[in-house]
């Protein structure tokens, strides 16, 4: 179920790619991206036949392949934190397909959420690549504004940074907002935020999903409970196995002191069920488990996880075209995209 | 090193090959005023650091990156060729190659072979990887006969699979004996009817050496080995290996135990049995290989092979990043040649002893 309604652009026309060129002809993406950009040694017979699928099909070479082949590296940097993080892996996945079929490169800059080296990413002076699409864990609106001449480059993931740059965000408080309700309505009333942070007003990932916990729980007229919010040091199994166990343990007296788990790493929530599960605590039927995630683990675990999910492949085909786009056009307006996360119930959730 | 292509307009041949100097020249400052601005260090006052800045924008000056390539003429970046950043092992394994990557001051340039025979042959000209001073190649399909028609044009090195061509540099733990431990850890929990999935079109290749060691294992224990019991998955993916066990329990209801040769297919064989109303340990056993994080968490929590990916993700970069060095300095490494990385078998529930 959609959390909240899709942006009303009104679905998108169906543009042919270099892949279905290829797929047409019977070659790669490669020896289409050389006959179209007039780079390499192709073969008079597959130029022509090419040519004809082009005509056919009505392909127009994306503007960013155009211009990275005919111009520079072919390249587009992926600065991830890391592929353990949040939803980055199945992001960097899409980002490669999408890229991929259109005859780009993607390297991926390892950036371990460091803000220094989030920075020198965005300065892309190395002519590493022709663009940027940077996951900012650290960097703050302060930082941008003294950016000295970026190049273009697009930020994506949960954190809205304000600076010069266009924006691919998943609505992540709204999720999270969302989720909690999700738990209220199936009959929770004390619902630990693991991963949560207990100080207001920052915009990391966590802060944000936090907002939206604290907004659902406000919004139903209960007053949040501060000791059900619960930090981690990291968004690890362990890390939330030991937490929650932590919590069982409160009581003495061997009560739960709470009926439901928002987690907001997916891996925190594999945790909290191994704890639940050691402490011999039934799910859905004594704890009820929601977690923001898109792994395969939430569905082929037992009992399979519902999730808050990202919508990593529309964010990865936006973020690609708003590149494609600055690339085009050098100055234009800036564009702040916003995409809906999807909660997928499974069995740690009444339904 | 050309131009980029933000500014619509901008002469993209004249950008980029700017020097520091032409900046200082332009701006009418000295050399380490503009490396200073350029930095972001040093004492500049706003007006001299805003004509520098100027300068930088107008001639595109880039520094860093660009002046430590030309200086040591690699691009310290790695290829990294994989089948997924998606399937937990191989996602575990980039992430720990990641990390090596940039205690040697190294990106990563990531590809996804999808398993494609062809893309991993061709992986030192594959146009996705052009540029970077290494590959580190993370084979699925790859046979022995491929390895040696393989051209290698780039320092090469083949991670999670064992090849003697002597050509390239390989790391892997020893699969055979470790799928060998497996079969008689399970044989002395007293399993008998031991199965295996497999990735692998019609039947798993022989050259998977896991392959190998199951029948060797059972061969061992003199038991015998069923083609009945051999499952083959085309992916590894959980939903592979929860179909696979549905089949299996069809063909093969006997099975007491299930050794799955990739923890992905494991991990989607505990639900799949869970679905089909076997009791894992209690009716059937499950081994995995891999080692993934979830294993020690899913339930019941997954007996598997840890095969040292962390340990072979280190020495690995290492050692590619030592050999992409010794190109341009002419340092003389050790030839080419094979590395085992030592396994351990993770005792866990989904292998214990049914209790009475």
């Amino acid at each position: 179920m959609p959390v909240n309604e899709p942006e009303s652009s009104g679905g998108r026309p169906t543009v042919v790619r270099m892949r279905d060129v290829a797929a047409a002809v019977g070659v790669s993406v490669k020896t289409v991206s050389n006959v179209v950009n007039a780079t390499g040694q192709v073969n008079e017979a597959t130029v022509r036949a090419v040519r004809a699928a082009v005509e056919e099909l009505g392909y127009r070479p994306n503007p960013l392949a155009r211009g990275l082949n005919s111009r520079a590296t072919d390249t587009v940097t992926l600065a991830l934190p890391g592929l353990g993080y949040g939803y980055c892996a199945p992001l960097a996945a899409a980002v490669f397909d999408l890229a991929e079929a259109e005859g780009i490169s993607v390297v991926m800059e390892p950036t371990g959420g460091d803000r220094e080296r989030e920075l020198e990413v965005l300065r892309n002076r190395g002519g590493l690549s022709d663009g940027v699409l940077l996951m900012p864990a650290a960097i703050t609106a302060r930082d941008l504004g003294d950016l000295p001449s970026p190049g273009p480059a697009v930020l994506i993931g949960s954190r809205r940074v304000e600076g010069p740059f266009d924006s691919v965000t998943s609505r992540d408080t709204v999720a999270a907002e969302a989720a909690v309700r999700l738990l209220l309505d199936r009959g929770a009333s004390r619902v630990v935020l693991l991963g949560g942070e207990r100080k207001a007003g920052g915009d990391s990932a966590a802060a944000l999903r936090t907002d939206g916990y604290r907004r659902a729980l406000t919004a139903a007229g209960r007053t949040p409970d501060p000791s059900l919010v619960v930090e981690t040091s990291q968004s690890s199994r362990h890390d939330g196995h030991v937490a929650i166990a932590q919590l069982l343990t409160r009581l003495p007296g061997g009560e739960t002191p709470f009926d439901a788990v928002l987690a907001l790493e997916e891996p925190l929530a594999h945790g909290a069920l191994h704890a639940l599960r050691g402490a011999g605590r039934d799910v859905p039927g004594q704890v009820q488990v929601v977690a923001f995630g898109n792994d395969e683990d939430a569905e082929y675990s037992s009992p399979g996880l519902t999730t808050v999910r990202a919508d990593v492949r529309t964010m990865a085909r936006r973020a690609l075209d708003l590149l494609t786009a600055r690339v085009r056009e050098g100055a234009r307006p800036r564009s702040q995209v916003e995409v809906p996360l999807t909660i997928t119930e499974r069995e740690s959730t009444f339904s | 090193m050309r131009g980029r292509l933000s500014e619509a307009g901008a002469d993209s041949a004249t950008r980029g090959s700017a020097t520091l100097r032409d900046v200082a020249a332009l701006a009418g400052v000295s050399v380490s005023t503009v490396s200073n601005v350029a930095r972001g260090r040093g004492n500049v006052r706003e007006e001299t650091r805003q004509r520098v800045q100027d300068a930088i924008d107008e001639l595109g000056y880039r520094p860093n990156l660009a002046a430590r390539r030309l200086r040591s003429g690699r691009s310290h970046v790695l290829g990294l060729a994989l089948p997924s950043v998606t399937v937990p092992y191989f996602r575990e394994f980039a992430d720990s190659v990641l990390r090596e990557a940039q205690e040697h001051g190294m990106s990563v340039r990531i590809t996804q072979t999808h398993g494609d025979v062809r893309r991993e042959r061709g992986v030192c000209d594959d146009p996705y990887l052009r540029h970077v001073d290494g590959i580190l190649l993370v084979p699925v399909a790859l046979g022995q006969e491929d390895m040696r028609a393989l051209t290698v044009t780039k320092p090469l090195i083949v991670a999670t699979a064992s090849f003697t061509a002597g050509r390239v540099d390989s790391f892997d733990t020893d699969r055979f004996e470790a799928a060998r431990t497996v079969v008689a850890h399970l044989v002395t929990g007293g399993r008998r009817r031991i199965a295996a999935l497999a990735p692998g079109e019609a039947l798993p290749a022989e050259s998977d050496e896991r392959y190998l060691g199951y029948v060797a294992g059972l061969r061992d224990a003199g038991l015998p080995v069923s083609r009945r019991r051999v499952v083959s998955t085309e992916t590894v993916t959980f939903a592979a290996g929860a179909g696979a066990v549905r089949t299996l329990v069809e063909r093969a209801p006997e099975t007491d135990a299930v050794f799955a040769l990739g923890d992905a297919l494991a991990l989607g064989a505990l639900r799949g049995l869970r679905d089909a109303g076997r009791t894992v340990p209690g009716d059937i056993a499950v081994v995995g290989f891999g080692n993934v994080a979830q294993a020690a968490y899913c339930a019941p929590t997954l007996t598997t092979v840890d095969p040292g990916r962390e340990e072979m993700a280190h020495r690995a970069v290492s050692l590619l990043a030592e050999r992409a060095k010794a190109r341009t300095t002419g340092a003389v490494l050790p030839e080419p040649g094979h590395h085992t990385v030592g396994f351990r078998l993770v005792e866990r529930e989904s292998s214990a002893v049914a209790s009475e």
